[in-house]
């Protein structure tokens, strides 16, 4: 007999009630009312706020650790000086420490009353800009983590080859070390995009959850759970699911094309 | 057209390039031939500007381009791994240097269109460079090497990525294309049949320093250095020591020419298999025992121990028990009948040590003093005495944990410089017979950077700045040459001139002066005012050798080498 078989019941017994048996509860309920309730749950101006907040905030925090990582990447990987190990620890810090404490310590230093929020009329904390601050930090990481292996096993002598050639420092990375990285580059930002979509701790903390200026999808569920509108909340929970069901196949067939 | 000047390279305190210089002839192929590490790759980055060098100078094409980074040096160079670029076409790859310049589209075509041809890829303009075998991989990276009309193409190991059946192949194809566009190389390789086979000239680095430059044919049959001798051939090296004027190697003497060798110095000579025969051509060694016949394809290989080369060692094996000869082989088209055959020598190219071996009786500053002499010399030290030092590395050895067996060791011929502690005289006046002896000064300077030559005239001068000359190469020291006497008259002016150029052609820095007074009071002055790293001194006559030394040394805090008598008078 195939060992296969043996195995494939003890696997779906750990699988369904774990895995699958609450997404298909959240499908449930949300369908519970009907298409219609579903739908007229979903489209409440609040709701439509918090799933076109998180898109937006889950864009800009691609777009700039797109830049930051790749380039946080490059040098920690081109460059062997003192410290370099430190300071790889420290980007990577991040996937470390709990959210909610990452979320913690940027109002303790944007905050009103914290080290450099305190110290401008301005601060940042509870306004969409704070929100963007907290994704950045907590994804940073993954864009880094995505990128550097790549870029580690690339051939280096190919940039040397380039630079032989007459290319500058500029059009050897251009030309030569961007293409040869492009497939970390595209699933860090995958990555990225899907932690932002999720981020929970450190967003409730920076945040204030304030409906229609800083509320993200989950923190909308969250307050819709709260407050017993489970339908409401369970509509944006399933957009929330299938949206990061889609990026995590291209993800995956992505990562199998290469 | 392309020179360097003196490179020098260090790399975490360890000596990667030591002053290398060297001329490239318009349209030659030079080959770099060396070990892995021996620093031949890091010299071709050099000139490539892919490694920084500390000192030392490289012109191309008559630009000094040592500050210029790679895009400006006009250089092309093809990588071992190809280095090609993976997501572009053949056609791209080999034009990528063209587009980067901003030639136009129509120019660039053209052009690419005749590297492909001439390198003999046409048709397979828009193949990825993963769906080509290693010997196309090849030829596309030596075209985009060559489409910026470089001034020097530089290979490294280019020959060696590829599968041995079609290296030989494409051996005769790059060499052909380097005939064809005439263009000067310089080749890297640790493989001595590809070197022959390409090469016009040979260069032999070792442990970073160019030790020898040469066409095959010159390396192969007189080689002066070990390592050109043992990267390019098989046979073996025996040490031996020059005895009144000749190379000594058991019963065995050759005449050597007094300007090269130093009296009572190693020397090497050097035993090719196809110079070994049965007529009786050349050096006869005698009956020669046969050890072993093995069949090797076509030919036997036959080891035989020679009894008139006893007392001599076979350089890299074993030391020989006493009733042991040394071995040799040779190659012969039939199985031999007999248990003895006469042999002769056909050649015998004599080599110069190249690195310097010495031997240190234990103490603590003698063991310290070697370490860092061996060290920046890359020579090699055996350690003799009580109690021997822990944790030897690669180039260290324990002798004997007796100092009995110091003068045996040293008759051997594989020590050049004998490291003895200033307090044990018995034992420097019992070795000086034989060898220079480094009387080594507790708490005295032990990083060797200016060396003080005190001299007198005739033919000992000649030798004592032989020797002198060679440690100052090897440890990169300078020299001050001093002459003690009234006046400068035509005599000491001549001594000094050739002195001076002596040093000249070792490439060893050097300076002299006259300076007057009794001999030693004026060498104590000198000490004093300029204070010398080493002072090398010979022997004194009469009863005890060591007479004058050390009324010199005494109280002066120096390391002094004092040369054996025989070296002196010459």
């Amino acid at each position: 007999m195939n060992k296969a078989l043996l195995h494939i019941p003890i696997l779906l017994l750990i699988i369904v009630p774990l895995l699958v048996m609450p997404l298909f509860a959240m499908v449930y309920f949300a369908l519970e009312g009907g298409i219609t309730a579903f739908w007229n749950a979903l489209t409440t101006p609040a709701a439509l706020f918090a799933l076109q907040f998180s898109l937006v905030i889950a864009t800009i925090t691609s777009i700039i650790n797109l830049f930051f990582g790749t380039y946080i990447a490059y040098v920690l990987s081109r460059y062997n000086f003192k410290g370099n190990r430190f300071l790889l620890v420290l980007v990577n810090l991040p996937v470390a420490i709990p959210t909610v404490v990452v979320g913690t310590s940027l109002l303790l230093l944007w905050g009103p009353i914290g080290l450099l929020g305190g110290l401008f009329d301005y601060h940042p904390m509870f306004k969409p800009a704070g929100v963007l601050l907290a994704h950045l930090f907590v994804t940073l990481p993954y864009m880094i983590g995505a990128v550097k292996p790549v870029l580690d096993e690339s051939d280096k002598t190919i940039e040397e080859a380039s630079a032989t050639l007459g290319a500058s420092s500029w059009q050897t990375f251009r030309l030569i070390t961007l293409p040869g990285i492009s497939g970390g580059l595209i699933s860090g930002t995958l990555l990225t995009f899907a932690h932002s979509l999720g981020e929970f701790g450190a967003t409730v903390m920076v945040s204030g959850n304030l409906r229609f200026l800083t509320q993200t999808s989950p923190l909308y569920i969250f307050a819709q759970f709260e407050a017993g509108n489970i339908a409401g909340a369970n509509a944006v929970a399933s957009v929330l699911a299938i949206l990061s069901f889609i990026l995590f196949l291209a993800l995956v067939s992505w990562s199998e094309k290469k | 057209m392309i020179s360097l000047n003196s490179i020098s390279k260090t790399f975490n305190r360890d000596v990667v390039l030591s002053r290398v210089s060297l001329n490239l002839r318009e349209g030659e192929l030079f080959v770099l031939l060396g070990k892995s590490g021996s620093g031949k790759s890091t010299l071709l980055r050099a000139i490539a500007g892919l490694e920084t060098i500390d000192s030392g100078s490289i012109l191309i094409d008559n630009k000094e381009v040592s500050n210029l980074p790679p895009q400006k040096r006009n250089i092309g160079m093809v990588f071992q791994s190809y280095a090609l670029f993976p997501n572009q076409t053949v056609f791209q790859n080999v034009t990528y240097g063209l587009k980067i310049r901003k030639i136009s589209s129509s120019i660039r075509h053209i052009k690419g269109k005749e590297l492909i041809s001439a390198v003999g890829l046409t048709g397979l303009e828009d193949r990825f460079p993963h769906q080509l075998s290693g010997g196309q991989r090849q030829r596309v990276a030596l075209a985009r090497a060559m489409a910026l009309d470089p001034k020097v193409l530089l290979l490294d190991e280019p020959l060696g990525a590829l599968d041995p059946q079609i290296r030989s192949e494409v051996r005769a194809e790059l060499k052909a294309f380097q005939r064809k566009l005439g263009i000067t190389t310089i080749m890297v390789t640790h493989d001595r049949e590809e070197a022959c086979e390409l090469a016009d000239r040979i260069g032999i680095i070792d442990s970073g320093h160019l030790m020898e430059v040469g066409t095959p044919e010159e390396l192969y049959n007189s080689p002066k250095s070990v390592a050109a001798a043992s990267l390019l051939g098989g046979g073996v090296i025996l040490a031996g020591r020059v005895k009144e004027g000749l190379a000594t190697f058991g019963e065995l003497s050759l005449p050597v020419s007094k300007d090269d060798y130093v009296e009572g110095g190693p020397i090497r000579l050097l035993i090719r298999p196809e110079s070994v025969n049965l007529e009786k051509r050349g050096v006869t060694l005698g009956r020669c025992i046969i050890e072993e016949e093995t069949y090797i394809g076509g030919k036997y290989k036959v080891t035989v121990s020679v009894p008139s080369l006893q007392g001599s060692r076979v350089v890299g094996q074993r030391a020989l028990k006493v009733d042991e000869f040394p071995s040799i082989s040779y190659f012969s088209l039939s199985k031999s009948q007999e248990s003895s055959v006469e042999l002769s020598l056909a050649s015998t190219p004599i080599l110069s040590p190249t690195t310097l071996s010495l031997i240190c009786v234990c103490s603590e500053e003698t063991i310290s003093l070697g370490r860092s002499i061996t060290l920046q010399t890359k020579g090699k030290i055996g350690f003799i005495g009580s109690p021997l030092p822990q944790d030897l590395n690669a180039r260290e050895a324990r002798i004997s944990p007796s100092k009995e067996d110091l003068l045996e060791e040293v008759q051997h011929g594989m020590f050049e410089l004998a490291l003895i502690p200033r307090s044990e005289l018995a034992l420097v006046r019992e070795v000086l017979s034989e060898l220079p002896v480094l009387m080594v000064e507790k708490g005295a300077s032990s990083s060797i950077k200016n060396i003080l030559l005190p001299t007198a005239g005739g033919t000992s001068a000649k030798q004592s700045v032989l020797f002198a000359g060679r440690i100052a190469r090897l440890l990169g020291a300078k020299i001050t040459i001093i002459h003690i006497s009234r006046e400068m008259s035509s005599y000491v002016e001549t001594l000094l001139e050739s002195a001076t150029s002596t040093l000249r052609a070792m490439k060893v820095q050097s300076t002299q002066k006259v300076i007057s007074g009794s001999t030693i009071q004026a060498i104590q002055k000198e000490i004093i005012e300029s204070k010398p790293d080493l002072l090398i001194l010979g022997s004194s006559e009469g009863t005890d050798p060591l007479k004058i030394p050390l009324a010199i040394t005494n109280d002066l805090l120096i390391n002094t080498i004092v040369l054996p008598r025989d070296l002196e008078i010459g």
